[in-house]
């Protein structure tokens, strides 16, 4: 298992080091650079040289993307070209507020995904049912900057319930939080719903039922506990999702996340923050699927890794 | 998994040994017969049937557009500007006074286009990684692998803003900057489906016959793993959809007067208090339009997959 | 450990917190601050200090004027420049009490005040003047600003509260100059006594306000300052603010930013866009302040590019524009046509007879000149904007009048630094610009031929053009130069260099919490007696 977890964690390298190279052509290649922005529009070539040659701008491919893994080695991330300072300072003020977004996203998303899956796999094709996956299917085709305008007009600005910007307080996750947790309850409410269905079909749980335990215990004691095995991964993987996915998000609501500091560095073409923040973002995201694998083998004991 | 596979592919291989040419055509005729029962399965299901219809409207829509509005999409009328909805403007107007229901009309254009593309391309794109990365394994598959991981997990319109970043404006680089920020779950599933295909004994008869590679993975694998990417595609076109939206929504998305949906959504986006109905009815039409191919997906891998 | 009696979700809402604390845990400092700052927004000051929140779209990347084009707001309040301007747009002393110029232009003496104070405490001298200056004009700086101070060859220091600036050539502009947010005088090595915090953490003027704290891409915390009592004489109140904080808010969704202002989470919003404007007339709490804005919109095309070179397609062009219809249609009827190439507001050196010279919508004359040149049977050319909501109706509306004399354009949206970087390479066709600037010397920045091709994106290269502008820039008074820029604007009209199309109106929306507010065309001037009540 140990070893498991270290050649998992060693592989994770070249992994990094190629996205690094690949995000770093795209920037390097594309029109625009960051200078624009520091010159404004009124400046003579000859200063919009000088000012990209401060920042080592002019410098060949090679050494611009050797000193950003130096800087990477040195474990700053980086220098931000606009905001002269250590990427991963930036990172830092950046990602809580979006993790705790994220977190309450999970929280509303098992909130409702689990009640209604369940319910739908044990009233299967009743009006419970269909109730639950229409639902869901709605949930799904909503696109979530849409419904994250919508919450924000009706909750924040016609019932004025929530703050319209971010203020710092715990509200101002409330509402990112459900546009979160809605869309991602419906993909998962239709996963605990199939994957209850595949597993009440099982032999234990009709031994379990022929044992003459409550329905009640035999679909949450021991039906829903695998179910959501199943469910674990898919939440792991959907980690990069939440993180990234609530860029419009952090927009609507105004909320200093990471999702818009990368869109902000993107469309600036601050390329260290975009690799930084994808480096970290990227770094959790197979940690967090690597220790899904690692619950994985802990709660179902029949998984095994070499 | 895939009705090949579950049904005819154990007789189908003992045969690869003496008739492989006839043994094509075989299986052709009997291609028909499982078509017309997956066809017959496939009426009974009820969201097959909704779904389909929403998707045959939509396509109805997208090329009949000429015909079904006497409104240009394009040319302001400083008459018009903003009005509600009325007989005359069932969806009401935008700020150039330009009727909403042809804007839609035409926009389902734009739509189908974006989709159909995109999801061919990522389509290409992750059929052919997949499958090298599943026929050859060792240091190809983990590069492969290791790259799809990454594009799978990371965000989708992250990733498509800075393909757009480096492509620049455009919609036809929207759509391939669509195309190239998620071919990743097509690559996944096919690597996984020829993993399981590649142990086969009629692949390894191939095989030992002196079939080509390339021969082999497009004769007799990739068709085998035709089936769960095809479901696959038809839940990523609404996909495709709604990142074009996203991307119309931070104003990098289709070119104006082009009225994609997710333009005209976002034009309204500010007029939400005086002028609702400029955003709220492309918002509806692309809600419709996910839920159908949703349900016609969904529909799908129910009459494909034989365990449900 | 038996994990099994625990409820999975239990387990991703672990790895989710483990996550949060590996990023949390090693910044507790900017996490404290999060919650700490809970009270920072609009509800802000429960113990009776009076804050003004103030909503923008997006904010700067350093605190510090002399390295960035892209400075924030608060600058204005933070430093003090030597020149400032008054209502009316006059320039009045600032910083500096009185100057002399020599009879040549070429030598400026500034009398300095005595009583000013920066914000760490030490005393406002000439050396300041001098090190900020120097400071800009040192390439290592990479200032963007450099080239608008190129006129100055030196800076000496007189005495303690007299400073001389000499000149290479009269430059009666260096007023204009010396009064930018971007001349805010900063204490002599400011860099050296604060290190990598200078234009982060810290930033040190002389101004009515103090830095207190700045959140990149959230907001920024002004104070005020105390000892202030050296505002310029046409001010109500040259004594310290009455409003004890101001809060620079980043709400990045403009119509999040009208929502705010509306329940009153901020309290002053400005570029409040046409659409919204009858929304917030009707709003008893909201007044909008409308005035000519120091803006220009136009639309250019690469003039050493067929068909571009014919002057006659040039005027063709401006012939085809509908400019009531564009602000009609763009600006909901808010915003004056533009002429000439410089916007009224900028009183001194605008062209009266812009409207006579300039060409009148007509479209047969557009085909005939067009026909003339040679392209009777139309043209095909691309229409290149930014990715902005108001260029993007622009273009639409441009292309649709242009296509009634025969040019069918292809519209090409860019983001913005995509935009420059392709206006620099050269690529554009036809395209539309708006520049902000209030001074006259933008004629210099976009149609010398030095700066080609980039500022000159219209790529007028003409020496004709050259001589006019240099002769307007080196005049040794101001008047004679507003003279000269008028001489200049008459030939690129005829030229027809560009198609202006308006003056959009610089609207300011002010919730009626806020007392005694002024309207200022550059600068709001939050210290000059503005008040709002306590909470």
């Amino acid at each position: 298992m140990l070893k498991y977890i270290v050649k998992r964690l060693i592989l994770m390298i070249p992994v990094l080091l190629l996205m690094t190279l690949v995000v770093f052509s795209i920037f390097y290649f594309a029109p625009g650079d960051p200078v624009s922005r520091i010159a404004g529009p009124n400046v003579t070539e000859e200063v919009y040289k000088s000012i990209q040659k401060k920042y080592g701008l002019d410098q060949p491919f090679v050494v611009q993307y050797l000193r950003f893994l130096k800087s990477v080695a040195e474990g700053d991330l980086g220098i931000s070209i606009l905001q002269d300072r250590p990427v991963l300072e930036m990172i830092k003020e950046r990602l809580p507020v979006t993790l705790q977004i994220g977190l309450l996203g999970f929280a509303i998303t098992f909130a409702i995904a689990i009640p209604a899956g369940v319910a739908a796999a044990v009233k299967k094709n009743t009006a419970v049912d269909y109730l639950c996956m229409t639902g869901s299917l709605l949930g799904i085709a909503v696109p979530t900057f849409w419904l994250g305008m919508l919450l924000l007009y009706v909750f924040a600005y016609k019932l004025r319930w929530f703050p319209i910007s971010g203020d710092g307080s715990f509200k101002q996750l409330v509402l990112p939080g459900f546009a979160i947790g809605l869309t991602n309850a419906a993909i998962t409410a239709r996963m605990v719903r199939s994957s209850m269905l595949e597993v009440l079909k099982q032999d234990y749980v009709r031994t379990a039922r022929s044992k003459g335990l409550l329905e009640k215990t035999v679909v949450y004691r021991h039906a829903l506990k695998n179910a959501l095995i199943p469910v674990i991964t898919l939440m792991g993987l959907r980690l990069g999702w939440i993180l990234g996915g609530s860029v419009a998000l952090e927009i609507i609501f105004s909320i200093p996340g990471i999702g818009r500091l990368m869109v902000d560095a993107i469309l600036s073409r601050d390329f260290p923050v975009v690799q930084g923040s994808m480096l970290v973002l990227t770094s959790s995201i197979i940690l967090a699927n690597i220790l899904a694998d690692i619950l994985y083998a802990i709660v179902d004991p029949r998984i095994r890794y070499g | 998994m895939s009705i090949y596979q579950s049904r005819d592919v154990k007789a189908h291989a003992d045969k690869v040994w003496f008739e492989r040419d006839t043994v094509l055509e075989k299986k052709h005729d009997k291609d028909i017969s499982i078509l017309l029962d997956f066809i017959r399965k496939l009426f009974k299901h009820k969201g097959a049937v909704i779904g389909a219809a929403i998707i045959l409207v939509f396509i109805l829509t997208a090329v009949f557009a000429p015909w079904l509005t006497s409104y240009d999409y394009e040319s302001p009328d400083i008459n018009a500007m903003l009005q509600a909805p009325s007989w005359e403007h069932p969806f009401g107007t935008d700020e150039f006074g330009r009727d909403i229901l042809t804007r839609i009309i035409y926009g389902s254009r734009i739509s189908l286009k974006v989709s159909l593309i995109a999801v061919a391309v990522s389509l290409v794109i992750g059929t052919v990684l997949g499958a090298l990365a599943g026929y050859y394994g060792g240091v190809v598959d983990y590069i492969i692998t290791s790259i799809t991981d990454i594009a799978w997990s990371f965000p989708t319109t992250l990733l498509a803003i800075a393909f757009i970043a480096a492509l620049g404006p455009g919609l036809q680089n929207v759509i391939i900057a669509i195309a190239l920020a998620s071919w990743s779950g097509y690559c996944r599933v096919v690597r996984g489906e020829v993993l399981s295909l590649r142990q086969r004994e009629f692949i390894e008869a191939a095989r030992i016959l002196g079939m080509s590679d390339s021969r082999i993975i497009f004769k007799h694998i990739l068709p085998n793993a035709l089936t769960p990417v095809v479901v696959m595609a038809t839940l990523e076109l609404p996909k495709a959809i709604v990142i074009e939206a996203s991307l119309s929504f931070l104003g990098l998305g289709a070119q104006p007067p082009l009225p994609s949906w997710g333009v005209i959504l976002d034009s309204g986006k500010g007029l939400i208090g005086q002028a609702p109905w400029v955003s709220f009815f492309p918002g509806l039409m692309i809600m419709l339009v996910v839920l159908g191919f949703n349900l016609f997906g969904d529909a799908l891998r129910d009459v494909l997959d034989p365990k449900s | 450990m038996s994990l099994n009696k625990i409820k999975k979700p239990l387990l991703i809402a672990l790895v989710m917190a483990l996550l949060t604390s590996v990023f949390t845990g090693c910044s507790s400092g900017t996490t404290d601050s999060n919650t700490e700052n809970a009270d920072a927004g609009a509800a802000a000051a429960e113990n009776g200090e009076k804050v003004l929140v103030i909503g923008f779209d997006q904010d700067s990347d350093i605190m510090d004027t002399m390295r960035t084009a892209w400075y924030s707001d608060a600058l204005i309040y933070i430093h003090d420049r030597l020149i400032t301007r008054d209502y009316e747009f006059n320039y009045k002393p600032g910083l500096a009490e009185s100057w002399d110029v020599s009879e040549d232009g070429t030598v400026w003496t500034f009398h300095l005040r005595k009583d000013v104070k920066f914000h760490n405490g030490k005393p406002f001298t000439a050396e300041d003047v001098k090190w900020t200056i120097d400071t800009i004009k040192d390439p290592d700086t990479a200032s963007p600003f450099r080239e608008d101070l190129a006129a100055i060859k030196e800076v000496e220091v007189i005495d303690d509260h007299t400073v001389r600036f000499i000149l290479e050539y009269p430059f009666p502009n260096l007023l204009y100059n010396l009064s930018a947010t971007a001349a805010g005088i900063h204490p002599a090595n400011a860099y050296e006594e604060y290190g990598d915090d200078y234009g982060k953490k810290v930033v040190i003027g002389t101004g009515p306000y103090k830095l207190e704290e700045w959140i990149p891409g959230d907001k920024t915390v002004l104070v005020k300052n105390e000892d202030y009592n050296w505002g310029p004489e046409w001010m109500e109140n040259r004594g310290p603010a009455l409003i004890d904080k101001i809060v620079l808010k980043i709400i990045p969704d403009e119509n999040s930013r009208i929502m705010e202002l509306e329940v009153g989470g901020i309290h002053i919003l400005r570029n409040v866009p046409e659409t919204y404007v009858e929304q917030l007339d009707n709003n008893p709490d909201i007044t909008v302040h409308k005035n000519p804005a120091t803006k220009l919109g136009y639309l250019a095309y690469a003039t050493d590019k067929e068909p571009f070179t014919d002057v006659r397609v040039r005027r063709a062009i401006n012939h085809a524009l509908n400019k009531e219809e564009i602000i009609q249609f763009v600006f909901k009827g808010m915003g004056e046509p533009a002429y000439g190439y410089l916007p009224p507001a900028l009183k001194d050196e605008y062209l009266e007879e812009s409207q006579e010279l300039a060409y009148e919508y007509d479209p047969d004359k557009a085909k005939q000149l067009l026909a003339e040149a040679g392209y009777a049977d139309g043209l095909e050319l691309t229409l290149s904007a930014d990715n902005s909501s108001k260029s993007s109706k622009l273009a639409e509306i441009i292309q649709n009048q242009l296509k009634e004399v025969g040019i069918n354009t292809n519209i090409q949206l860019y983001d913005s630094a995509s935009y420059t970087d392709m206006l620099k390479e050269g690529k554009q066709e036809l395209f539309i610009r708006e520049y902000s600037w209030s001074n006259a010397d933008i004629i210099d920045w976009f149609l010398l031929s030095e700066r080609f091709p980039y500022p000159n994106h219209s790529r007028w290269v003409d020496e004709k053009t050259d001589e006019l502008i240099k002769s307007a820039a080196r005049q040794p008074t101001w008047e004679e130069r507003a003279e000269g820029y008028k001489e200049v604007q008459r030939y690129l009209i005829d030229q027809a260099v560009w198609a202006p199309i308006y003056i959009p109106v610089q609207m300011i929306a002010v919730r009626k919490e806020v007392k005694n507010f002024k309207y200022h065309p550059w600068m709001l001037q939050y210290n000059d007696g503005f008040d709002i009540e306590a909470k």
